[in-house]
């Protein structure tokens, strides 16, 4: 104990090394695409038909 | 097709990068559907205000961040950790493999300040050029970019990759191979 606990505090204060920047891009890019890639839950298609439908029910009351 | 048919094909087309920015941003799943589903149905009433053929994305953003906001306002939830006094307690160690898990991404975006996490979002996850991402966030382009510095390096801090021996395994393990190889 006690060697790992030695690290500066103030982080924020140093460059960041170019691999570090690397990894974080890489990761936070994973992380996002991991999402953009899962199927899109039916809900949000059935919810544009409602308000599609809606609108036009509008419409034809003019 | 209609300009409304249109219109609602761009929407379609851009639920799964809506989902991935409100997940990002609020950090709950359930949460982060139902921020979508309000997006689309402001977006939808909202429809006249949009110019068919600019960035329907960075639109639909610049709607959900701030319906994401105003519902944290209601909600009178503090979230931010704008002093960073949570992120040494909760700071997250990889494995001792040196991986970083999707999941612990998703936590340590939590613990950034909003601002600073709303830009590393938009830059670093989601890909947006700084023009577009400074328009979203309603702020100048030169903000945009000291914030996501800033979010580096706390992120940075937060999953323990500021310094270059923590790639120790991932990167020995590739050097052997190379050398193996």
């Amino acid at each position: 104990m006690g060697w790992a606990m030695q690290k500066p505090k103030d982080e924020q204060a140093r460059p960041l090394n170019e691999m570090a920047v690397r990894q974080i891009g890489k990761k936070l890019r994973e992380s996002f695409d991991e999402v953009v890639n899962e199927p899109v839950p039916d809900r949000f298609a059935a919810l544009l038909d409602e308000l599609e439908k809606s609108e036009g029910e509008q419409d034809k009351d003019r | 097709m209609t300009a409304r048919a249109d219109f609602k094909a761009d929407l379609l087309g851009a639920i799964p990068n809506l989902r991935a920015f409100a997940l990002s941003l609020s950090g709950a799943s359930d949460r982060a559907d139902d921020l979508v589903q309000e997006t689309l149905v402001k977006a939808w009433h909202k429809q006249a205000s949009f110019q068919p053929g600019t960035n329907i994305k960075a639109w639909l953003f610049t709607i959900l961040r701030n319906e994401f906001y105003s519902q944290m306002r209601k909600k009178g939830r503090e979230v931010s950790d704008a002093e960073g006094t949570l992120t040494e307690a909760m700071a997250i160690h990889p494995d001792q493999m040196g991986k970083l898990d999707l999941a612990d991404m998703q936590r340590a975006l939590q613990m950034l300040p909003d601002d600073q996490r709303e830009a590393i979002i938009l830059i670093g996850a989601s890909g947006m050029s700084y023009e577009e991402a400074a328009k979203v966030c309603g702020c100048a382009t030169g903000t945009v970019k000291s914030r996501v510095s800033r979010a580096r390096a706390r992120l940075a801090a937060i999953l323990d990759v500021d310094d270059a021996a923590e790639y120790g395994p991932d990167a020995v393990a590739t050097h052997v191979m190379a050398k193996t190889a």
